[in-house]
Formats: structure tokens, C-alpha cells, sequence
């Protein structure tokens, strides 16, 4: 059953336009000059019950947008949306007893309290029965392990304390969907591991839907299945996380152990990444040069001692795909 | 009802939130205190010299400044965020409360206190308790009038606050439009032109956050008080149905920390 669908969703901004320095200034004030940016341009697509999907993309490109959008905290310009059945911008309030949103740079903590006064106050506001309030939070506590930090106001806890609490603290009316933005940020990678853990536990126990954005492609990586890219407020893929790696994927990593010590190898699309003695890395570009034909002309040259061929980290992908995007 | 439960909760939050600095605490509660005094002293010495201005006397006065402090005082002890509305709009905070099964503007206005305005409260009720005269029976009334003061300051601050969904950047207009009514409320209102007591009584209503209940409190009469409740029913109907159009108009944002 799909629990998010989108349709041709579409969000412009308008800005005012000013040319520079004061007397700049004063024309914008005389005439106002607008213009308007399509921050998400008719977007369509589905994400079934329990699904974990990433939604990535350069910044700007609409990812908060459209998540803000599908908690009902903006109104789309154009199109339709329904999230658990709901249409988010009108029944905002019914579908936020249903959702949980966790901004990584936005805390949902009071600052001077300790996490346990701001569950309470959110538990007032979801309308949970204590009891059922105790026993979930209790829950919470023991799998985030957040007991110790629990008193401390969320001044004085580390950010990956803070974190864990922030997560717990959207989990207490148990969400049917989970939108993460930037979960991670400034995290440390111990904490980050522990916090991906942890959806994904929830995401496989209660069956949560996890929809996330992030610039980490670790996070992508571990905890997602699906992935969509959006650009200029646009998609511009949707599928498994795997075959974005070989959507994007025009390079491979080829590493030797040579018997003989390294002298060169020329040929187009394949560059030395670094070489010491008998041992060297190569970049190869798919596209011009297929693996194979680089493979076989090495080993003709070479004796080969081990040979091991690489994708690049997701990172790399990414970045690539922000690359690619940024020259459009 | 269910907002009723919710402010009434952040009224406990908010101040167990301020009690954690004691002193900080104290200063700003008694600080308020001490500067609403220093105010009175100029009346007090006005009044000295002419004892009657434009029909009204120093316990006049005095009962204008209860009115306007108590209930100005509690709708920023209550509802302390009722002077950041703007601000909230404009820096993209108001997603917090949107992501919430809340009312925005109920939550958003008091998930705040502001100390200095318990200082104000403070002295209101000083104030009223030692110079209005006819004891406690006015109390009910008086109870009642500063309720209705509040609720005319709300809708004011949440009026000026929802021009960010329309100007983008609109808080110093917003503070202008807002601190103006309460300037203006301290004084008699008999005491300006009729081209600004017009104003007084429509677009910066402090006439009715001022001179009017302070009247009522005095010289009872239903029309004043009949007044006060059309007057507050009209204004909060409208700001909340300016404050819910603007929403849709709301555009979020991603400040971290931007220089203003």
C-alpha cells in the first residue's frame, strides 16, 4: 500500500530582484522587480508502507521543499499529494498525529530542560494516554539508551546525546512515517552508526516508513534501499540504491600487485590515481574505455600478481551527480 | 478547549524553563517592576502641579496604568512570543509548531514567556489593589477588563506579526505597530485630537486597552464594557483569520545564522 503519493507536486517561490549597492536598493523600492523560482517543478512519485527511501540532491535542489510540502508546513503552488490518505496542507494537524519529522538542524528540545519535560510536553500534544506514554517511552529510552541523559538539561548533552533524544522525542506518538532531514549532521561516525541502526530497527519492528534526506552517503548507503534524485527541482532518479551506484557509475578502480616494477600503461580513459613500485591504482572511465579492453591489455603487459576491481564510494557517486548537475 | 490545555501546560514549562536561573529570573521580573515605578513618579509629579487634565485625575491615570500593565503583563507572561511573531515568520521557526498536531498560533504564541511582562503583571495588580477604589467587588470586573485588554493585545501583535507572511522582513514594523498601541495606552485618551483619537480606537486600539476599561472600572457602564467585548471578539476573529490566510503564503526557511 503506498503510503506517500505525489503528482506533478509543484512549488514556486517569488523573490524580489535587486541589482547591487544602495542605489540598487532604491529601484527595487520604486520598482519592484519579482521574480519566480520553481523550487520543485511537478514532481510524481510513490513510496509504499515500510519503505526506506533517500531523497537526495545538491543543495537547493527541493528536497526540504518537498518534505516540508508532505508535512503539510508548506502550501504546494500546483498538483497533488497525499501522505497515509491524507492531503498534508489541508488536514495538516490529522496528519501530524500520524508522522514524525526530525530536522537535524532544527531542534524540537527545549534547550534549558531536560529531554524528559519536553516528552512530556509532547506527549500533552499528541494526546498520548500516560500510560501507554510511560510504557513507550520507556521503551524508547532503553533502545536509544538516552537513560542517563534523560535529567540532564539538552544544554549540556552532547550532540550525539541531543540526537538520539531529538529521534526518541519524534518516536514517542509511534509515527506510521519518519522524515529525516539531515538526521546525521556533525555527527561523529560511532553516533552516526548507532542512530542508522536504530531506524532501521525501528523501520523492520514497527514498520515504519522512513523517508530521509541527507548529503551523507553513508546514510544513504546503510539505510536505504531506494534512492531518488532530485535536481533543480526536479527527479532525475528513482530506483535501488545498487543500480544508482551503476546509473552513475562511469568509473571503476583497478588495483595491481605487479611481479615486475610499474611502467606506465597509456591509454585513453584510464588515469593513475597513484602508483608505488610494484603496486598501482588506475581510474578508468567506462565509457571510453571498457574494463574489459583495459583489463586484458594490462595483463598482456603485465605479470599480475593480484588485481582487485572497485566501484567508487557512493560518496564519489554523489558527488558526481552533483557535478554533473551543477553544469546543467 | 484542547489549546486551553496546551498553554496552560507551556505556562508551567516556560516558567519551570525560567526558574532554571534564578537570578536572571529575578532581575528581569523585579527590573520590570522597578522601571513601570519610575513612570508613575512622573504622573505623580504632573498631577501634583495641575490636579485635574482633560476630566481626568492622578487615580485615573493610576487606573489606567493597572489596566494596561496587568494586561499587557499577562498576555506577554502567557503568550511571550507574542512580540516574535514576526521574527518567527520570517526565520523560518514557525515549521516547528506546523510539524506539530497543534494550533500554530495558540502554540507558537506561548511557547514563550516573557519575564519582564510577570514583572508588569505585577504591578498592575499593585497598583490596582492599592489606588482603585471600591475594593473587592471590582475585582470580578477588573478580572474580566484585563482579560479583554490582553485579548486586544493579542490580536494587535498578532496582526502586526502576520504582515512577515506578506512584507518578508516586517519586524521592526511589526514591533512599531505594536509598541505604539501600548505607548499610546497610558495615556488619557481625551487628551489627543479627534483625527488621532480615531485612530485610537480602530487601528492602534489603545484607547480600549487604556482609557476605556480604566473608565469602566471607575464609573461602570455596560457601554464601555459592551464595547470592549464587541471590540475583542472583532479584532481576534480577524487576526486569527489574517495569521491562518498568511500560512498559506508561509515560505519556510533554512537560517542557521544569518547576519540580519
Amino acid at each position: 500500500m503506498a503510503s506517500i503519493t505525489v503528482e506533478a507536486l509543484t512549488k514556486a517561490f517569488t523573490s524580489q530582484v535587486k541589482s547591487p549597492g544602495l542605489r540598487g536598493s532604491v529601484r527595487a523600492l520604486l520598482h519592484p522587480e519579482t521574480r519566480t523560482v520553481l523550487a520543485v517543478k511537478g514532481i510524481s512519485f510513490a513510496v509504499d508502507e515500510g519503505e526506506r527511501v533517500a531523497f537526495i540532491g545538491p543543495n537547493g535542489a527541493g528536497k526540504s521543499t518537498t518534505i516540508k510540502i508532505l508535512t503539510g508546513i508548506l502550501h504546494p503552488t500546483s498538483g497533488n499529494a497525499s501522505v497515509l490518505g491524507l492531503v498534508p496542507w489541508k488536514q495538516r494537524q490529522q496528519l501530524a498525529y500520524q508522522i514524525g519529522a526530525v530536522f537535524g538542524q532544527k531542534s524540537q528540545l527545549w534547550y534549558h530542560l531536560p529531554p524528559v519535560d519536553s516528552f512530556d510536553l509532547l506527549a500533552h500534544i499528541y494526546a498520548l494516554e500516560p500510560a501507554a506514554y510511560h510504557e513507550r517511552r520507556a521503551m524508547l529510552v532503553e533502545l536509544f539508551e538516552i537513560g542517563p541523559h534523560l535529567q540532564t538539561p539538552v544544554r549540556k548533552l552532547s550532540l550525539g546525546e541531543r540526537m538520539r533524544c531529538e529521534i526518541a522525542a519524534s518516536l514517542l506518538h509511534r509515527p506510521r512515517i519518519l522524515f529525516l532531514d539531515e538526521p546525521t549532521i556533525g555527527l561523529d561516525v560511532v553516533v552516526k552508526q548507532r542512530i542508522r541502526d536504530l531506524i532501521l530497527e525501528l523501520n523492520q519492528q514497527e514498520g515504519v516508513t522512513v523517508f530521509l534526506t541527507s548529503h551523507d552517503a553513508g546514510d544513504v548507503e546503510v539505510l536505504c534501499k531506494r534512492a531518488m534524485v532530485i535536481n533543480h527541482g526536479e527527479v532525475i532518479y528513482d530506483g535501488g540504491v545498487t543500480e544508482l551506484k551503476h546509473t552513475y557509475l562511469r568509473t571503476k578502480i583497478i588495483s595491481l600487485k605487479l611481479a615486475v616494477p610499474w611502467q606506465g600503461f597509456d591509454a585513453p580513459g584510464v588515469t593513475v590515481l597513484k602508483h608505488t613500485g610494484y603496486g598501482v591504482k588506475l581510474e578508468v572511465d567506462t565509457t571510453v574505455a571498457p574494463i574489459e579492453q583495459v583489463t586484458s591489455g594490462l595483463l598482456s603487459r603485465y605479470s599480475i600478481v593480484d588485481i582487485n576491481i572497485d566501484n567508487p564510494q557512493m560518496e564519489a557517486i554523489i558527488a558526481q551527480i552533483y557535478n554533473a548537475a551543477q553544469v546543467v | 478547549m484542547k489549546s486551553l490545555g496546551l498553554i496552560w501546560r507551556y505556562l508551567r514549562h516556560n516558567l519551570m524553563s525560567a526558574m532554571a536561573y534564578r537570578g536572571a529570573f529575578v532581575l528581569q521580573v523585579f527590573g520590570m517592576l522597578l522601571n513601570d515605578l519610575m513612570l508613575l513618579v512622573f504622573w505623580t509629579l504632573l498631577f501634583q502641579r495641575f490636579p485635574l487634565l482633560n476630566g481626568w485625575d492622578l487615580t485615573g491615570v493610576v487606573t489606567i496604568y493597572a489596566v494596561s500593565a496587568s494586561g499587557f503583563g499577562l498576555v506577554v507572561a502567557v503568550f511571550g512570543n507574542l512580540t516574535r511573531v514576526a521574527h518567527v515568520i520570517a526565520s523560518g521557526d514557525l515549521d516547528y509548531y506546523l510539524a506539530l498536531p497543534a494550533n500554530p498560533l495558540w502554540h507558537l504564541l506561548s511557547s514563550r514567556t516573557n519575564l519582564s511582562g510577570w514583572g508588569d503583571l505585577l504591578f498592575g495588580v499593585l497598583l490596582y489593589v492599592i489606588v482603585v477604589p471600591g475594593g473587592w467587588q471590582t475585582l470580578p470586573l477588573y478580572v474580566l477588563l484585563v482579560i479583554l485588554v490582553a485579548l486586544i493585545f493579542c490580536a494587535v501583535g498578532v496582526l502586526a506579526g502576520s504582515l512577515a507572511f506578506w512584507l518578508g522582513q516586517a519586524q521592526d514594523l511589526a514591533a512599531q505597530w505594536f509598541n505604539a498601541t501600548l505607548s499610546f495606552s497610558l495615556y488619557p485618551v481625551d487628551f489627543f485630537p479627534g483625527v488621532v483619537r480615531v485612530l485610537l480606537y480602530t487601528l492602534l486600539p489603545a484607547a480600549l486597552v487604556g482609557s476605556v476599561p480604566a473608565r469602566a472600572l471607575l464609573q461602570f457602564r455596560w457601554q464601555n464594557l459592551g464595547l470592549m467585548v464587541v471590540f475583542t471578539l472583532g479584532a481576534m476573529a480577524l487576526a486569527q483569520w489574517v495569521f491562518f490566510r498568511g500560512l498559506r503564503r508561509y515560505e519556510s526557511g533554512n537560517m542557521i545564522v544569518t547576519r540580519g
